[in-house]
């Protein structure tokens, strides 16, 4: 790519999206960076240079970080974990139905991000779909409220919702894995096993990082599920960096309170990295 | 009025607007906004919204609460008028100060501020003071409404009433025994679990601070009271309450699927559930509950002037308050009840205005802007909510 940029006609081509990149992401990105630490002064920005805000997103919101993080964290890992096993059976188990089953995935990106969400309220409720079942079994006699308005609501509602970003990477990845290699292991005489975490897992290293990177930053950044089925005690720090920009006037808090939960995000994904190297590589 | 945008999020964002109550609710969207907003979406189509204006149509700013301009156009009367609206909808008076004081002053024309927040506005000088020889719906006003603190200054008019409501304590009669009368029945061990509280900065705090103190005027709380206040909404969140709804609209559903069966309520929450509606009673309990006032106001050095004026007049015309009460709201001139279906007439006590604002403690008032020495100001009010969100 390097290489290919070097050509005059090939970095022509790069140019409007490096430029539209440059304009829409970056100069913003870098205006909010300077925003966080300015100061509001009576509802007014003072441009002083001052490390307050992020004093006061650490001491103040720690709690919140803690539960934003906690829960990010178990909703990545339970989505690449489901994810990995949908992509693996595709691939290895039944290649036959990958394809249909691949589309299949596609197909669910069709419902909206509120409509999944609102259908899980619908299915969690006193009068869903579980609730009605149990009861019809005789299994309970009062509906369970604890399925929906609780973290475990938001759980599977967002592993839902994150389930076909998450698979689309990670069967990628297993579909650049020859079979060649796994025979060859079998023939040698490895166990399944062993040819799973010394051939397929190493290999496929780079979509189990992106499929947890990308349920793990859009789960960081939410705050309508939890608001929607988490109940009352599940606020998560998008709640509160939507809060300054809004009616606490104080937008330099809010960029402090975004760009922490940048850095963080990126320590936690760089931990994974590190994790899965480790983990994932051939014995 | 957070709520509001919460409502937003319900079906009701369409409409939404409302005074106080809803004020910095945030603004997820809901299958029924979604719904409405299609709906809303085609009918602006049709009405030309968003349309190529015509070569003689007056192009007027608007920057408020969804619906309230759907109501202004009731039976064309825009087009009627050679008049486009370009609309843009917000989620609380603040981003119409932010967006005004960001260089629309000379740009705006039409804006919806909450009658409650108006010395916000004026406090900027974001306003223009209103000729009401233009505006002769004006005098069909109810009375009640044509002196609503915060829209005059000085005597001079600043915004017009538009329509009204509040938040009484709301229940199911079906379900619940006798008739709840205090805030303090929240607490009543049968409702465990089956309570909830909407999003909305204004209306939770002021409603659990007259818990807390006994008193309605809570827009002026000590720092003590305002403790009390939000120890008392934690204790609430913790120990009662089955969720925080973030939208009016989803307290209706919740009290239409029976998931609750108590919470502090906005009159339009009982007719929401449609045909699932429960059997929904409400009162102004003994410590009182807030009550709003929606405005239409022109911002200062509007471009539109005359076009201004029409809309601003239109706002009364019974027609367009007519349509304010299919969204459930509280229509702001006589002239516009005998329009109404007797479910809507039924809805507010249009005829003892001035008893039902009494009974609820009078009209509702901002927390200060600015700290007097002795009470707690909005933004230590928003602090408390903050620590309220994070328990």
């Amino acid at each position: 790519m390097a290489l290919a940029l070097r050509r005059p006609a090939h970095t022509a081509l790069a140019a409007p999206s490096a430029v539209f990149f440059l304009v829409f992401f970056v100069a913003p990105a870098l205006h909010l960076l300077l925003t966080s630490f300015w100061q509001m002064r009576s509802y007014k920005l003072a441009h002083d240079f001052t490390l307050e805000n992020y004093i006061e997103v650490f001491t103040g919101y720690w709690d919140s970080i803690l539960v934003t993080f906690g829960m990010a964290i178990v909703i990545a890992l339970t989505t690449t974990a489901v994810a990995f096993f949908f992509a693996y059976s595709a691939r290895f188990v039944v290649p036959r139905w990958g394809n249909l089953m691949l589309a299949l995935v596609m197909f669910t990106l069709f419902g909206g991000y509120l409509t999944k969400i609102y259908a899980w309220k619908t299915i969690l409720g006193p009068s869903g779909a579980i609730n009605s079942a149990l009861i019809a079994t005789g299994a309970i006699e009062q509906p369970i409220d604890m399925f929906l308005y609780s973290p475990v609501a938001v759980v599977v509602a967002l592993t839902h919702y994150l389930l076909p970003l998450s698979i689309l990477p990670l069967y990628g990845s297993l579909r650049s894995i020859g079979d060649q290699s796994v025979e060859a292991a079998c023939d040698l005489g490895a166990r399944r096993w062993r040819s799973f975490f010394d051939i397929i897992l190493p290999q496929c290293r780079t979509g189990l990082v992106v499929s947890f990177t990308l349920a793990f930053l859009f789960t960081v950044g939410d705050y309508v599920t939890p608001r929607l089925v988490g109940g009352p005690v599940t606020s998560m720090m998008g709640v509160f960096i939507q809060n300054q920009f809004g009616s606490r006037f104080n937008p330099p808090l809010g960029a402090a309170m975004s760009f922490s939960i940048i850095a963080l995000s990126a320590l936690v994904i760089g931990f994974a990295v590190l994790l899965l190297t480790r983990i994932a590589r051939p014995r | 009025m957070t709520a509001e945008r919460n409502r937003a999020n319900d079906r009701i964002l369409p409409k939404a607007g409302s005074g106080l109550v809803h004020f910095r609710v945030p603004v997820p969207m809901t299958r029924r906004s979604f719904g409405k907003g299609m709906l809303a979406a085609g009918a602006a189509g049709a009405l030309g919204f968003g349309a190529r204006p015509a070569a003689a149509a007056t192009e007027v700013r608007y920057n408020g609460w969804q619906g309230l301009d759907a109501s202004v156009d009731a039976g064309g009367w825009l087009a009627k008028n050679d008049i486009t609206l370009q609309a843009t909808y917000i989620n609380s008076n603040e981003e119409i100060i932010a967006a005004a004081q960001a260089g629309g002053i000379g740009q705006m024309d039409i804006v919806t501020p909450d009658a409650y927040f108006l010395p916000a506005y004026l406090a900027g000088d974001l306003l223009q003071e209103l000729d009401l020889s233009r505006i002769p719906n004006f005098a069909n006003v109810f009375p009640q409404f044509q002196n609503s603190p915060g829209i005059s200054k000085d005597g001079k008019y600043f915004a017009l009433p538009n329509y009204w409501g509040s938040c009484p304590l709301m229940w199911n009669a079906d379900l619940v025994q006798g008739t709840p009368d205090s805030w303090h029945d929240l607490f009543r061990p049968e409702f465990k679990g089956k309570t909830a509280i909407v999003e909305d900065v204004i209306a939770a705090t002021m409603s659990f601070a007259m818990a807390a103190t006994g008193r309605s005027d809570v827009y002026n709380l000590t720092q003590e009271e305002l403790d009390k206040t939000i120890d008392l909404l934690i204790k609430f969140k913790k120990e009662q309450a089955l969720t925080i709804a973030p939208s009016w609209g989803d307290l209706a559903s919740m009290f239409a699927n029976e998931e609750i069966v108590i919470a502090i309520g906005w009159e339009p929450c009982s007719i929401w559930g449609g045909a699932d509606a429960k059997n929904i009673k409400w009162a102004v309990p003994k410590e009182g509950a807030i009550n709003f006032v929606g405005c239409f106001a022109m911002v200062r050095d509007a471009p539109n002037v005359d076009a201004d004026y029409l809309i601003l007049n239109q706002s009364l015309a019974p027609e367009a308050q007519a349509a304010n009460a299919n969204e459930a709201f509280g229509v702001i001139t006589a002239d516009a009840v005998p329009l109404l279906t007797p479910e809507q007439q039924a809805l507010y006590p249009y005829g003892d205005i001035p008893s039902y604002f009494e009974a609820s403690g009078g009209a509702t008032r901002l927390y200060p802007i600015e700290s007097d020495g002795t009470h707690v100001t909005y933004d230590q009010v928003l602090d408390g909510w903050e620590k309220f969100q994070r328990a």
